[in-house]
């Protein structure tokens, strides 16, 4: 990173390579090991709930073969429905693991498919960080490319999503972004069919990774026509997007889930009028240089205009008669986010999708959030083409991280590509220790080039500016150099801290703090799942919300209802309801659906505050979009607008199925003091400390297993009553209650009902 | 006088209608009555006005059409805010139905009785509280209903005009409502005139635009400003509706949000204001003091803008641990 003065000895400049070597491996250590956090707190396990349905492609692409994968129907989720499985993931990320299997397999070295999966986002994250070395060398020097490449090993805007166990399609999709973007900066430099193509390859393998390739298929196409629009068009530019756009859309359509989009989805529209536009813009070109200039700039005229006019037209024409697909709701959600609030409640209600505050920025790059513009402002100064890319992602980027949280994640690379920038400049300035020679003439030269550089404001060719001459003072290269350095260490404090703290739970197993200070470790999630897996019939159908489908799949091996791909909103809308109503309304409904379990969390025994009576209000919301008569959200509600789970609960919340599961028996734990729920503080009416409460009664599930902390409690579905009864009846009728009610009770007859009141119903 | 006429003709009028309707009022109410008081009476397109007078004989059972009644209280001495903030959602929805269907309701039809011209009505009925709306469904037919209304519940929800219309047609059966917008045409005709008089005057101002359109120095405050307002929060604000600043418990104004997901308007301005000056400190020391050709003047300058440095980004780490509490890290001078 240091301009090294020219008389360095020979042997020095012959061990740079080496130098460099060792530094970008340290890099890729670092980035490993700063990921391996919950490996080494918990055990090698996938985390969350998405990695988990990765993990479960995966076993079955390496237990069965490539083709029978795309092909796979999946009738254990979605039932009774199913899931095109094969057809609607992106199989980058399984194909690449099951590659690495069968490669050490060959390679006799035995690896549990497990531990591929697991430790797979580490590995591409080391990748990762030589991709962003080569991309920040073609924008300024190596020097820059080092920093970059060790601040987005260790940015925990990257980490969040790419940990140990978090098996998920980010994991390699940044590496393949970064990949890609370096192969296009490089095909546009050299003007080169070959880089196009290689670029189109990666490209190929994004689209296979990660819905958001179409960050890739509309920066790129923004990038070549800024470069046209400021006079930049060249051939070098012509035979890299053409080679890129062609061969890319080819191979993109070679994805099932993608298919035709490409050429219908108007997020793909950008790319192919850019294209369009490439070919024209090449042509005119090559009549220009046969025509006189007159002539020429008539023609040039009437074929813009009319150009221009058919294009719009064919675009209205065909989005009305439907050859083109309308705006899809992701594209809408980004534009406009009070549209997915009002028409598609299951975005709304993923946390992901929400905008972000501006803590989350400094949380997650630290001090690069303002060297980042800064490293903006100095790509300005040169612009190069490869600069205005840059320029490009770096606006884009912090607009859509801006409206999304999780799309941080695409900001993170240019945040630490221009962080990079600004700090090697100002590495590079203070580190030359050539000092400048001091004399009364040179200071009278500034004065002067100040005068001239305000005179040309609006110099065309940019910020016109006084020559460096170089810093005098020793002190001030100790000053500003040492004060970066410990910005820089603090840095690397930082992204430790937020990696250990923030982004390394599995989110299956809790860890939490005992009052002595070690680490008391909660594994009821995998204890259910368990159980589930030892205990019910292979084919029993499990029903939860669908945030648990994927864990319920890839643990416990059960077919679910609903899960995480969240395909049929109407479907999820069905167990919203089954959870929302009264249990005389939702029983049919589990009948209808064959539901053996019904699977809910609950964390108000241990104060875990991400459990179903929290998430209910979207169940409520979700059910209510589709049947808005029979289940209401304000109904959930007290009359003055809270919601409450203690005696002011309404009604309709102490029925519904949802908190009777997670209530059942609670207050059978607490004794005189009263049930308090940890996580909304509220005190549960319990019969032992308030006569007019009633216990809660279930009557057409029976409790079959909580776990230790009560955070998982699964309810089998009782059968149909064998004498045709109503369930509530059937109930009463077990409990000695006569419908009329009236029960009496026989006195104690011996010794032998001395501890049995025995019920005698007349 | 000629306002004072005019009502007396009005009530006039409504009284010989009352008197003429109570006296068929076992017979079927069907829609050519409605038909003719929309024509007579229309505050709006779609929207029948209601009186105490015609109240009762629209309402009365039995009837072959549905009917949607508005009863509000909108005379600004009411303060009736919501019910000013319901009027054009439910206007919208009449005006929807009227332009399906031009003839007449064919069915269904819009009604407000507001409290002015409803004294009596809003007494009958013991109304306490307004708006209310009421759908009433008919009572002869296939699927015909009960005699009495039902009472949609005005809350805030997203999307009210979706909301009323889902009522509606779960109650009056047949019925399908789709939202026609009336288009802003002063809005477009306005839009294509300033286009057309941009790029008039673009002909002529593009010698004078053209230096700053080539600006590099534009362009570049122009993203730079984008940016930091990107990444301090700014689409937050945007789409939550943040408030600019919030009272305290004490009375006191609150600038900075408590909790990490949460911010002000004023607190997202202030971070954009301490990024940009720690970026122009980055630039500065990047570019600017370097060029400074007097020993004494760059020293002092490199020395102010590392302290500017400094201080800036131990506020912004001080303003951080503010939102979170457990944040461990911290630089001087500002390190409680």
């Amino acid at each position: 990173m240091v301009l090294l003065p020219s008389s360095i000895p020979q042997s020095a400049a012959q061990a740079l390579p080496l130098l460099k070597a060792l530094i970008l491996l340290t890099i890729a250590g670092a980035a490993i090991a700063s990921r391996l956090f919950s490996v080494a707190r918990f055990e090698s396990i996938i985390h969350e709930f998405d990695p988990w349905f990765n993990f479960r492609a995966t076993k079955y692409l390496v237990s069965h073969d490539f083709y029978s994968f795309l092909d796979w129907f999946d009738d254990r989720t979605w039932y009774p429905l199913g899931r095109v499985t094969g057809g609607t993931l992106y199989p980058g990320l399984m194909v690449t693991s099951a590659l690495i299997f069968h490669t050490l397999k060959a390679l006799t070295l035995p690896v549990d498919i497990r531990n591929v999966c697991v430790m797979l986002a580490p590995v591409f994250s080391g990748l990762t960080a030589y991709v962003t070395y080569l991309f920040t060398t073609e924008m300024k020097d190596e020097g820059a490319g080092l920093l970059a490449a060790a601040f987005i090993g260790i940015a925990p805007g990257y980490i969040s999503r790419s940990v140990a166990g978090s098996y998920d399609n980010e994991a390699i999709a940044i590496f393949l972004l970064m990949l890609t973007f370096y192969l296009w900066i490089k095909a546009l430099k050299l003007g080169s069919a070959f880089w196009g193509a290689l670029t189109a390859l990666f490209y190929f393998y994004m689209v296979a990774a990660w819905g958001g390739y179409v960050f890739i298929t509309n920066i790129i196409p923004l990038h070549a026509l800024v470069l046209i629009i400021m006079g930049r068009y060249s051939n070098r530019l012509y035979v890299a997007y053409s080679s890129w756009y062609s061969l890319g859309t080819l191979a993109s359509m070679q994805i099932p889930f993608v298919g035709f989009l490409p050429i219908r989805s108007s997020e793909h529209m950008g790319a192919l009028g850019v294209f369009g536009l490439l070919q024209l813009v090449g042509f005119s070109q090559y009549i220009r240089a046969r025509l006189p200039s007159r002539q020429f700039k008539v023609l040039i005229m009437v074929a813009t205009v009319g150009l221009l006019s058919l294009g719009a037209l064919a675009v209205v024409g065909l989005t009305f008669t439907g050859v083109i697909a309308p705006w899809t709701g992701r594209f809408y959600s980004l534009w406009d986010t009070g549209y997915a609030k009002i028409h598609i409640p299951i975005i709304a209600s993923v946390s992901e999708h929400q905008p972000t505050a501006w803590p989350s920025f400094l949380f997650d790059t630290h001090m690069l959030i303002w060297l980042f513009p800064a490293g903006v402002y100095l790509l300005f100064q040169k612009l190069r083409d490869e600069h205005v890319f840059v320029i490009i992602y770096a606006i884009l980027g912090s607009y859509f991280a801006g409206v999304m949280v999780r799309l941080i994640l695409t900001l993170t690379p240019v945040v630490c590509v221009c962080g990079a920038i600004a700090l090697s400049t100002i590495f590079d300035q203070y580190t030359n220790l050539a000092t400048p020679e001091t004399s009364g003439e040179e200071s009278r030269d500034g004065e002067s080039n100040k005068e001239e550089s305000s005179s040309s404001l609006l110099n065309i060719s940019g910020l016109a500016r006084a020559p460096i001459v170089g810093i005098f003072s020793p002190w001030s290269r100790v000053v500003v150099m040492g004060s970066f350095l410990v910005y820089l260490c603090m840095f690397v404090q930082h992204c430790t801290w937020v990696t250990s703290n923030a982004y390394s739970s599995p989110s299956v197993v809790l860890a939490s703090q005992l009052p002595d200070g070690s680490t008391h470790i909660i594994d009821d999630f995998r204890e259910a799942y368990y159980w589930l897996r030892k205990n019910t019939p292979e084919d029993a159908k499990i029903m939860s919300w669908w945030d648990y489908g994927y864990q319920i799949g890839g643990m416990a091996d059960r077919t679910t209802l609903v899960d995480n791909n969240t395909w049929n909103n109407t479907h999820i809308a069905t167990v919203g309801k089954a959870m929302s109503s009264r249990e005389e309304v939702s029983y049919p409904i589990l009948r209808k659906h064959d539901v053996d379990y019904i699977l809910v969390i609950f964390g108000g025994l241990i104060g875990y505050s991400g459990d179903d009576i929290n998430k209910f209000l979207w169940m409520v919301r979700i059910a209510e979009g589709i049947w808005p008569e029979e289940v209401q959200e304000r109904n959930f509600f007290t009359p003055r607008g809270e919601y409450r789970v203690d005696e002011q609960a309404t009604p309709t919340m102490r029925n519904s199925m949802m908190y009777k599961m997670c209530y059942y028996r609670f207050t059978e734990l607490f004794g005189r003091q009263g049930a308090v729920d940890r996580v909304r503080n509220q005190r549960i009416p319990s019969p032992t400390t308030d006569s007019s409460a009633t216990p809660i009664q279930l009557n057409t599930v029976e409790e079959a297993f909580t776990s230790e902390n009560w955070i998982v409690r699964i309810y089998k579905v009782k059968d149909l009553d064998i004498f045709g009864r109503e369930h509530a009846a059937a109930m009463a009728f077990e409990e000695g209650k006569k419908r009329g009610g009236r029960t009496i009770r026989a006195p104690p007859s011996g010794g032998r009902g001395k501890s049995k009141a025995r019920v005698l119903r007349v | 006088m000629r306002q004072t006429l005019r009502v007396f003709f009005f009530v006039l009028l409504a009284t010989i209608f009352g008197v003429a309707v109570v006296a068929k009022n076992e017979e079927l109410h069907d829609e050519s009555y409605m038909k003719k008081l929309l024509k007579s009476s229309s505050l709006q397109p779609g929207v029948i006005r209601l009186t105490d007078n015609n109240f009762d004989s629209v309402v009365s059972a039995p009837r072959d059409y549905g009917l949607v009644v508005l009863l509000t209280a909108e005379a600004p001495q009411m303060g009736c805010h919501l019910c000013r903030e319901f009027r054009p959602d439910y206007n919208l929805v009449a005006q929807s139905w009227r332009q399906e269907h031009p003839k007449g309701g064919e069915g269904l039809y819009f009604g407000v009785l507001d409290l002015r011209d409803g004294q009596k009505t809003f007494q009958k009925l013991q109304l306490k509280t307004a708006p209310n709306l009421w759908v009433y469904s008919p009572t002869v037919g296939a699927d015909a209903g009960p005699v009495q209304p039902f009472n949609y519940e005005i809350v805030g929800v997203p999307d009210v005009p979706g909301a009323i219309i889902r009522f509606i047609e779960s109650h009056v059966s047949g019925v399908h409502i789709t939202i026609h917008r009336p288009r802003d045409y002063s809005k477009v005709a306005l839009t294509v005139l300033f286009m057309v008089a941009g790029l008039g005057s673009i002909k002529y101002i593009y010698p004078f635009l053209r230096p700053v359109i080539e600006s590099r120095a534009i362009w570049a405050g122009l993203s730079l400003v984008l940016i930091l307002m990107f990444t301090s929060g700014h689409m937050f604000n945007n789409i939550r509706h943040t408030p600019y600043v919030a009272g305290n418990r004490d009375g006191g104004v609150q600038y900075v949000a408590p909790g990490f997901s949460s911010q002000y308007g004023f607190e997202t301005q202030a971070i954009a204001v301490l990024y940009a000056f720690l970026t122009f400190g980055a630039i500065s020391l990047a570019t600017k003091t370097p060029r400074i050709p007097t020993r004494t003047k760059q020293t002092m300058a490199i020395g102010t803008w590392c302290t500017l440095v400094l201080c800036l980004f131990s506020l912004l780490l001080f303003i951080f641990r503010l939102k979170n509490r457990g944040y461990p890290f911290s630089l001087p001078p500002m390190t409680k």
